[in-house]
């Protein structure tokens, strides 16, 4: 599948997503991804099987519009990357702007940061094999007893 | 002026195979909003990308979901094949679409009887999950789990059929499929089920369309909206594929249009067994994905998925972003159930086939 | 439309066998592929560490130097991963499943002391080699360090 990535600015968006929606284009997904230089926005629109691709960079504590005025269903996309990422998006459709509140999270943002990011040093380097809940006096082979009644 | 009150549905509801939470607020007896909220299944896979190689992410991808698991596994080992253009030998893709067709028809049947469940009738769902256990035999058989396959990996896959399990299945399927007609007969004939579901829910052909919905949601208002038929992977192409449409929209035109995909499912599988080409099951994969991005699509029971990884050169990629068809169907949710009555709501929750575990990874 | 429609399916599971399985009574039927758990021929493990690193669940835990190979049965999730890259191919996955038990437990198997070195012995020409050899390299050090070029 030919992989069609066209960069835009800021400005640019809601024009290039206008015009998209004026040719019947339906839109598949919006992605952010985090990175350095702040978040990238993939807006993804879909023809006759064929997918074509917008690409943004916007800084870190910059914001984006809303494209829910063209499509209203982006709005779940949208919410989500709001919750997820704490990325500002601004004028979404207002029935639908859920305020921060469509993602249930017990820490909010949890993507924000980047994800080699330097660890705080109070941070403890997590030992992936303990806590899975292993009984201390663990049994050694010569003494199988219980395990692997076969 | 009626009574406006505000009823929480979810995230425990009996109808519900996954917790979801909706505010409805009434007029009487009428939803006049529906405002819904998630993360209640959230385990925040794509994150879990950082920490696990790029071979070993296929056991976790493929556990995004339950009943669609078959599906997420390939989207990913086909989205690290685009990605590091991997040449996938033609025989691991007819597996691979046998395997997923087969997912479908136990898909379909699921939803059969967890629909026949939300309108009460249990023994609609009881004698349809009967028919869903000859497929996980059949599946159980093939690749040695039942819902969680473990067969599909980047570059091909682990198992293969042998000749005579391919008759066995075809066999079975023939068999299956009359009981199929007599499943159909039944959901289609029913006076109680027509006045459950006809006329409610109702999408109409822009609605669909304006509203972004996929799968067989969009395709029961008449959208012929399926990846199979410009999909690169798979068979689909050779065995030549058309989308099952219906022009109602209402929550039977998507019953209907399930029940006709297990006929195709079960044509699909048999084509695939007759044109099966020999050779190689998988391809060695070589090194790291390189600092490139992909997309692809698979088609799901519930509709399109898409898969996009975006490699940085080391074994773990950078970003793996999994679009699935509930997430895009819950703005259709929203817009059907305003104006329906309270008594409706589980089964337009359950019409659009909720896979909510899929849709927050 | 009709009424009844399921009624003859429904008179006619009164008088059919039940469609479930009489498990535990009768054994369940299993399926040549299907995954259990994983064993390990301990005598045959060389505790190179290739099962912990492919394991999805971090199940595995291999001590090179204590020769000891410990899996957690309840976090394993049966992907065959480490039976497909043994490189002794000393791993096997059984059809059963792990027994239920009460408490998460992990099964530790011991190895076998390492089998000892072979003796390398050498013969009278092969000791002369190695002399004439270790001599023309001190020779040659000496020579640098003293400054003259090496004839």
């Amino acid at each position: 599948m030919k992989q069609q990535l066209i960069p835009i600015q800021i400005p640019d968006l809601l024009g290039r997503v206008a015009q998209y929606k004026k040719d019947g284009y339906r839109m598949v997904q919006i992605l952010c991804t985090r990175v350095p230089e702040g978040y990238e926005l993939t807006y993804s629109f879909d023809k006759d099987c064929v997918l074509e691709n917008l690409r943004l960079i916007v800084p870190e504590e910059g914001s984006v519009m809303s494209v829910t005025s063209q499509y209203w269903y982006a709005f779940v996309w949208e919410n989500e990357i709001h919750d997820l990422f704490g990325l500002n998006v601004e004028f979404i459709a207002p029935e639908v702007d859920y305020g921060g509140k469509f993602f249930h999270l017990a820490k909010p943002m949890p993507w924000h940061e980047l994800a080699n990011a330097k660890q705080p040093a109070s941070a403890v380097k997590v030992n992936l094999r303990s806590g899975l809940g292993i009984d201390a006096s663990v049994k050694p082979a010569s003494a199988k007893p219980t395990e692997g009644d076969k | 002026m009626g009574k406006s009150t505000v009823v929480p549905f979810g995230p425990q509801h009996p109808v519900l195979p996954e917790p979801i939470h909706l505010d409805l607020e009434l007029q009487d007896e009428k939803v006049v909003k529906a405002i819904p909220s998630i993360g209640y299944i959230h385990r925040g896979l794509e994150k879990l990308v950082e920490k696990r190689g790029f071979q070993e992410y296929v056991y976790i991808a493929e556990r995004v979901c339950g009943i669609c698991s078959f599906g997420h596994g390939w989207g990913y080992s086909k989205a690290i094949e685009g990605l590091m253009e991997i040449e996938v030998p033609r025989r691991a893709e007819y597996l691979r679409t046998i395997w997923h067709e087969l997912s479908r028809l136990h898909s379909h049947l699921l939803w059969v009887g967890l629909g026949a469940d939300a309108l009460g009738f249990e023994s609609l769902f009881m004698h349809a999950w009967r028919l869903r256990e000859t497929i996980l035999d059949m599946i159980e058989q093939t690749t040695g789990g039942r819902v969680i396959f473990s067969v599909c990996k980047v570059g091909g896959v682990r198992r293969d059929i042998s000749d005579h399990d391919l008759k066995e299945i075809v066999s079975r399927l023939e068999k299956l499929k009359k009981e199929i007609d007599g499943l159909t007969a039944l959901i289609l004939n029913d006076e109680t089920i027509h006045a459950r579901l006809k006329g409610v829910g109702t999408v109409s052909f822009e609605d669909a369309k304006a509203l972004g919905c996929v799968g067989p949601t969009a395709r029961a208002s008449g959208v012929p909206l399926d990846y199979r038929c410009g999909d690169e992977g798979g068979a689909y192409k050779e065995l030549g594929f058309k989308p099952v449409t219906d022009t109602a929209g209402d929550c039977f035109a998507r019953c209907k249009v399930r029940l006709l995909e297990l006929y195709q499912a079960i044509d699909l599988i048999k084509g695939c067994v007759e044109n099966m080409p020999a050779g190689e099951i998988a391809v060695p994969v070589k090194g790291f994905p390189p600092a490139a991005e992909y997309f692809t699509r698979v088609e799901q029971p519930r509709g399109e998925a898409v898969y996009y990884v975006k490699g940085n050169k080391t074994k773990n990629l950078e970003r793996f972003r999994l679009r699935t068809p509930t997430n895009a169907n819950l703005a259709v949710l929203v817009k059907m159930l305003q104006g329906c009555d309270l008594a409706d709501v589980p089964n337009i929750i359950l019409t659009i086939d909720p896979c909510i575990s899929c849709c927050e990874r | 439309m009709s009424y009844l429609s399921f009624a003859r399916e429904m008179l006619g599971n009164l008088f059919k066998p039940p469609a479930t399985s009489q498990y535990p009574f009768k054994p369940r039927k299993v399926y040549e592929a299907d995954r259990g758990k994983v064993v390990n021929d301990i005598n045959n493990c060389i505790f190179c560490g290739m099962c912990m690193r492919n394991c999805p669940s971090a199940a595995i835990t291999v001590d090179r130097n204590a020769r000891t190979w410990k899996i957690n049965r309840f976090a394993c999730v049966q992907c065959k991963e480490c039976v497909t890259n043994c490189p002794k191919k000393c791993l096997q996955m059984e059809t059963e499943y792990t027994a239920p038990d009460t408490k998460k437990t992990e099964e530790v198997l011991q190895g076998p002391p390492p089998p000892p070195k072979p003796q390398i012995v050498l013969t009278e020409a092969q000791k002369a080699a190695i002399a004439a050899a270790q001599a023309k390299k001190a020779a040659a050090s000496k020579a640098a360090a003293d400054g003259t070029p090496h004839a």
